[in-house]
């Protein structure tokens, strides 16, 4: 009688095992990032993912990630995401997540937020020899990825690995 | 006990097996070891895990790193007026864009950023997040698209390897920590909070001075320099680029060391001298690439 539901219990642990160690749990480290159809800059993107959303790590190769947010399957590069290091600030919001971690979810946005938009502002206040205005006009140059594959064109610029 | 139950029952018992495997397989391994009354304790005494486990400047988010950036690039830019120019602004940004996809970190938290900035002076500063400013100077010094290829990338070099973080003194990124550790645990007021803030903000300006200081006066070890040399040549190299540029610069800036003095390039950056051997030695290493017509015409294009 124990026999049929130990091998139903040793095949559960099995499958839930399995399930568990290949569910990799990375988080988008930049502002925002396109997801790709291919682990190229220049290949087309498929949406937008932002900062703090969480990805699930399918498989990497050469600096690139295949993951996974929500029905949506890409690339990202590795530069623009990680998975949480201990005592990292990204790290800190998944313990704060849990229960019985001991700290509200408050308490770890602001141990994780030091300098920040709010230290900015009060520096930019104390600091008149600082044009932040020229920052700010600066952060509104976006340059078009379908631009930058032109220009390596029309330059011919061949990448090539190291030889 | 019925079956159905027996089945809850042992599924039940499986649990405690599967969460090492659950806590692990989100990178929080670790945890399962962390002594609960000691972090108590620490809490008690007014220090946190965060605090103790973020010492560096490795330890630095990216967009603690981008507010940083920020405000050294504003602290630049007050000194050094933007030069607005929208035809060569196109230019290095797309030439800057397509470089830092060969380097080690092609994505920072806000992206990078290419800027002509308006001085005589020869020189570029890199402020960490990535804002890269290049003097009018510096642009009309160089002959060629491999030239200016090769300090984009050179400044792309020292962002990726966070050269400029590292000039935050230790004592004011351990006193920043320490605070921002503890104003997790505080119950805060607003009186309470704005002391707060006003502490951090402290910090964090004399951590923009030290990296200012080091961008502006003193420079980059020359460790460094040579570090971000050669990852320029790499760069270069990968793109498709004569990695020769940066060799032809250097022996340029050698042959214009004794006519320049004061601040700019000369008095921030190695003897060029010193710089042009170790580079040329690794292009011994690589054959030569010849140059482009098109981005040779190009360049002329885009002149001062």
């Amino acid at each position: 009688m124990w026999l049929p539901l130990l091998r139903l219990f040793t095949l559960i642990a099995l499958l839930t095992s399995l399930t568990v160690a290949t569910a990799d749990e990375i988080v988008v480290t930049v502002k925002e990032t396109a997801l790709r159809r291919d682990k190229q800059f220049f290949a087309p993107a498929i949406k937008v993912v932002k900062f703090t959303e969480k990805l699930e790590l399918i498989e990497s190769s050469a600096g690139w990630l295949h993951v996974r947010h929500q029905n949506d399957q890409g690339w990202i590069h590795s530069s623009a995401a990680s998975a949480p290091k201990e005592g990292s600030l990204l790290d800190a919001i998944t313990l704060g997540d849990k229960k019985g971690g001991g700290f509200s979810e408050d308490e770890v946005a602001l141990a994780g937020k030091g300098f920040n938009a709010e230290v900015e502002k009060t520096y930019r206040s104390k600091t008149p020899k600082a044009n932040f205005n020229a920052v700010d006009a600066l952060e509104k140059v976006h340059t078009n990825p379908a631009d930058v594959a032109k220009f390596a064109a029309a330059g011919e610029l061949i990448p090539r690995p190291l030889p | 006990m019925k079956p159905a139950n027996k089945i809850i029952a042992s599924l039940l018992l499986l649990v405690p097996l599967l969460l090492p495997l659950r806590l692990a397989a989100f990178g929080l391994g670790d945890l399962q070891n962390l002594d609960l009354n000691k972090l108590k304790g620490q809490i008690a005494t007014g220090t946190s895990i965060f605090t103790s486990m973020r010492k560096g400047v490795s330890d630095l988010t990216p967009e603690e790193e981008y507010y940083i950036g920020r405000s050294v690039s504003a602290r630049i830019l007050n000194d050094y007026p933007p030069l607005p120019h929208s035809a060569i602004a196109d230019y290095i940004n797309q030439m800057g864009h397509y470089l830092a996809q060969f380097s080690e970190r092609p994505e920072t938290f806000a992206g990078y950023r290419f800027q002509l900035v308006d001085s005589d002076e020869i020189n570029a500063f890199a402020a960490p997040g990535g804002n890269i400013m290049i003097s009018r100077g510096l642009y009309q010094a160089l002959t060629s698209e491999e030239q200016l290829a090769a300090i984009l990338a050179h400044e792309i070099a020292h962002v990726s390897l966070q050269h400029g973080l590292n000039a935050i003194k230790k004592a004011n990124l351990t006193q920043a920590f320490t605070l921002i550790g503890e104003t997790a645990l505080k119950e805060s007021g607003r009186g309470d909070k704005l002391a707060q803030i006003n502490e951090l903000t402290s910090i964090f300006s004399t951590s923009i001075d030290d990296i200012v200081s080091q961008l502006v006066v003193n420079g980059y070890s020359r460790s460094q320099e040579l570090e971000a040399d050669q990852q320029a040549l790499i760069l270069c190299y990968r793109a498709g680029y004569s990695p020769q540029g940066l060799a032809e610069f250097l022996a340029t800036l050698e042959q214009g060391s004794s006519q320049q003095a004061g601040g700019g390039f000369y008095a921030t950056h190695p003897a060029a001298a010193d710089r042009l051997t170790e580079v040329n030695a690794t292009l011994q290493q690589w054959s030569a690439i010849p140059d482009s017509a098109p981005r040779t015409a190009r360049f002329q294009k885009h002149r001062l």
